[in-house]
This record gives C-alpha cells, structure tokens and sequence, in this order.
C-alpha cells in the first residue's frame, strides 16, 4: 500500500477527531458551567450532588468511564454508537475538570459585584448573566483554554472502542502496511498541526485581553453611541 | 432617538416638600435583630450579636445619619435596610413594600422589586470593572428597567454630567481615582431613580483629598430632597446635611437627635465620650 492511498483515511478520520472534539467540548462546557453554578449556589443539596459529581469522575480514568459506557451500559440495555459513546465519555470527565476551574473563576468575582447588582435592583439571573459570568469567564480562560487542547488530544483515547478518529484509522493503515513509525509520526504530526495553532490561539487572546484591546473596543463603540445620541460633542 | 432629551434628567427624586411626622416613612426597619454564627465550630468560637432590636423610621426626603464606632452594627443596620444582609428579626419595609417581616421575607421579584427602590452606595465603589462608566451606570437602566441602550447610555450620560464626569464616559474603573469611581457609583445607583439612598461610609475608602468631591456630590443630592441614610465617620459632614444623627453602641441605638442635640448636648454618657473623641464642634 502507497503512502499515498492512506491520506484520504486520514483525512477522513482527522474529521471524526474534530467532530469528537466538538461534541465533547460543547458538552462539557455546557455542564461544567452547570455544575459550577450548582457549586456556588445557596442550596447545600444541590451543591452536594454537584461536588460528589465532581469527585467521582475527577478520580475515575476517562478510559474506564469509556468503557462503562460502550461495553458497561448494553449490559442494561443502553446503548449508544461509537460517536454518541465517545463524545459522551469526554463530556462527562471535562465536565467534571473544567467545572472547578469554572467554580474557581466565579468565586474569584468579588462578592461586591454581586451585592453591587443586586442593590441597583437587577435579578439573580441578570447579576450572572452581566456582571458575574463576563468577569469569571476572563478569569478563566488560560486553565479553560488549556483543557480545551486537552480534549482533542484526549480524542485519541477513543480509539479503543474503534472510534474511526486517527489513531484508530492510523492503527488499521500500520496493521496493513507496516510502517508504524512513519504512519504513527504523521498522526502525531496532524494532532499537533491543530493542537498547537490552538494554544497559540489562547495565548493570543489572552495577551488581547490584558492589553486591554477589547476594552478599546468597547470604549469606540461606545463613544460613537454617545455622538449618535448627541451626548457628546 | 433624540439628542436634546439627555439633558433633562434630575438625579434622583425631585425636591420634596418638608416631612411631616404623620406622613408614611419612606422607609422603616422596626425591632432588627442580627447575630453572626461563630466564626469556626468549637470552644472559644461564640455567636456575635451585631443588632440587638434597633429600629429606624425615615420620612420623605429626610437625611439621616448614622454614627457610631466600628464594630457597633452600622453597616449591618444599613445594609439590612435593603436586605443585602438577612436579618433574624425585624420588619424592613420602604416605599410600601414589606419586605421582611419576622423572617418571611418576599419572593424574588419583590425583592428586586424593592431594591429598585433603595439605593445603596458602598465603601469600596464596587463598579463593574468590565464596562465603562457609561455602561456602569446604563446596565440598571437596561437590564433591569428595560430601557434601550441608547435610551439609557443618554441618561447616563446625564447623569455622570451631573456628577462632573463628563469628560469620563468612557472610562474603565481602574482608569478613575477613588473619588471619580464613587461619583460613578452614585451616578449609578440613581440610575433606577430611587425614593430612598442608602449610603455605606461612601468617603472612608478615599484618599483625604478626594472626599471633598464626593462630600459635594452628596451635599448636591440633599439640597434635592432626596431621601437619604448615611453611615459615616465625617462627623462635620454628617452634622452639616443631616436632619439626624442616630448614634448606634452595641448593635443599640444609644441616642438620636438633631446634630444640634447629639453633638452639642448629648445625653448619653457613651455618646459623650464619642462625640468629644471626635472634638467635633
């Protein structure tokens, strides 16, 4: 088998990695916030459920958790397909590590902001919303942007229930072709091909941050609104 | 949208005719009862008993204000006055609304409800440090008033012209000095048009050199009529703007009266020996 043939495998699987990423990112984000609201809130039960969550899956191998739920579940009669099974796996173990860096973030906002909300009359979900959620997505968005690299590189993980990601489809070109350490360094190369730019992204967006070039932007913006209005000359 | 309107906006409620004693207070807390837990389970940790039964009625467009050493329950009163702190006991209630009465207290729309209606200005400014001082003072309006964004950013905009930062619009918070950051925090408490400010020792995280500028800002704010609870230790402010002052010892009210009284005459032999700590007049 030419070197050539195997490209568009790895094309192929390069996309299942991405979609992987994807699915697992937008899910734990999505829970991670969750549980980090539920962390910080005043209920004890309900921040109860969300730090033995936590804890359980924090110290649980994500490769274990995969396989309870692709090879474990069946067994009671649930079944997911590799791409549901995978994305799910991710999911519930990010969700778990980005919630403490999500609870770390929201409790590193002052309290008088909360208070500062609450006094111009503004609900509990609008305090969040405006003033809490914008500060402690700021706060934590190097260890975020981190663990955002993380779950793509963790995708690979998935090739144990036979994912068609790359390291799965590397696995089954170097059981034809024999050529481990070319194919296994070309997916090595192609992870890093996407996991390096996006470091690099966060870093970037980061070192925005701290230049203060949103806030530029926001003060443009919101000195033509002032022109508009006919607040200042 | 027009232009012209953004000009027309007083801070805060209009001047009010002089209270009468008989009319409804603005805002009252009655019998106000507030223990802090310990500290840590275990011996040596005990219960603080902040308030011990305090009770306060302020009527339209009085200004009151409220002394004391710390540690006597000053912030605790004021900042139970708009149910930022929960007490164990007590009734709050402002502008018609009951909002505690004896541990029930009303659900959340009726809070937020009732804290439109209590402003409160805080010792350390607490301005968004996210949004500028425009926005700051414009969030209240749009989210939670409902106005538009440019509806809001004119009065704003006329409101911190009110205040002397006209030239500071668009400045972040860390961009401003302490007494510039307040000014933008009462611009935005008023925002909301209040019927009553509540104001938390606003002067003792300044420099001595910025407090002037807020001191006129507040004074500026009386002269209107407004409604006004002041917790502070500028005693020659608070004796110069205030109808009253409330000397609080112990989580107790200890004394009260005109500053004429309280400065000059006091009863009380605790507030004796604070007022002349002070030698204030």
């Amino acid at each position: 088998m030419g070197s050539s043939l195997y490209w568009p495998a790895l094309g192929y699987a390069t996309l299942h990695t991405l979609e992987f990423t994807a699915l697992g990112l937008a899910g734990s984000l999505l829970l991670g916030l969750v549980l980090a609201l539920m962390k910080v809130g005043k209920w004890a039960p309900v921040r109860w459920v969300a730090i033995v969550y936590t804890e359980l899956l924090k110290n649980t191998p994500l490769l274990v958790v995969l396989y309870i739920i692709y090879f474990g579940l069946p067994s009671i009669g649930i079944i997911f397909d590799r791409l549901i099974a995978g994305s799910l796996a991710l999911t519930v173990c990010y969700a778990a590590y980005l919630s403490e860096i999500f609870r770390a973030g929201l409790q590193g906002v002052p309290n008088g902001q909360r208070e500062a909300g609450y006094a111009v009359g503004l609900s509990t979900f609008a305090v969040y919303w405006n003033i809490i959620l914008p500060q402690a997505f700021r706060l934590s968005l190097a260890a975020t942007g981190n663990m955002v690299v993380d779950v793509l590189k963790t995708t690979s993980l998935i090739s144990v229930i036979g994912g068609a990601e790359l390291l799965t489809s590397a696995e089954n070109i170097t059981a034809a072709n024999f050529e481990p350490m070319k194919v296994y360094l070309i997916v090595g190369g192609i992870y890093f091909a996407f996991c390096f730019p996006l470091s690099r992204l966060v870093v970037w967006y980061e070192t925005r941050l701290k230049a203060g070039k949103n806030r530029q932007r926001s003060r443009r913006r919101l000195e033509a609104e002032l022109r508009e209005i006919g607040a200042v000359a | 949208m027009s232009g012209e309107g953004a000009g027309e906006v007083t801070i805060g409620a209009p001047a009010s005719p002089a209270a009468t004693p008989s009319a409804l207070p603005a805002i009252e807390v009655r019998e106000l009862y507030k223990t802090y837990p310990p500290q840590r389970r275990g011996r040596g940790f005990e219960p603080t008993p902040v308030l011990k039964g305090v009770s306060l009625s302020v009527q339209n467009g009085e200004h009151v204000s409220i002394i004391g050493r710390s540690g006597s329950g000053k912030s605790t009163m004021i900042r139970c006055m708009n149910l930022l702190e929960m007490p164990d006991a007590g009734v709050v209630r402002a502008n018609g609304i009951t909002a505690f009465d004896d541990g029930l207290k009303v659900n959340g729309r009726g809070l937020v409800e009732f804290r439109r209606g209590v402003g409160m200005v805080f010792q350390q400014f607490n301005l968004f440090p996210h949004l500028t001082a425009a926005e700051n003072v414009s969030l209240p309006m749009t989210k939670g008033i409902g106005l538009s964004r440019l509806d809001a950013l004119a009065r704003a905009a006329s409101m911190l012209r009110k205040v002397g930062l006209a030239d500071k619009m668009g400045s972040f918070p860390h961009e401003l000095s302490g007494g510039q950051q307040q000014r933008v925090a009462i611009a935005r408490t008023l925002a909301v048009q209040p019927k009553v400010v509540l104001f938390d020792e606003p002067t003792s995280a300044l420099d001595p050199e910025l407090v002037g500028e807020v001191l006129e800002v507040l004074r500026e704010l009386a002269g209107e009529g407004m409604t006004m609870v002041i917790v502070t230790h500028e005693l020659a402010f608070a004796a110069e703007v205030s109808h009253r002052i409330v000397f609080l010892d112990g989580g107790e009210i200890a004394e009260q009266g005109t500053p004429d009284q309280l400065f000059r005459n006091p009863t009380n032999p605790r507030t004796q020996s604070f007022v002349s700590q002070f030698g204030t007049k």
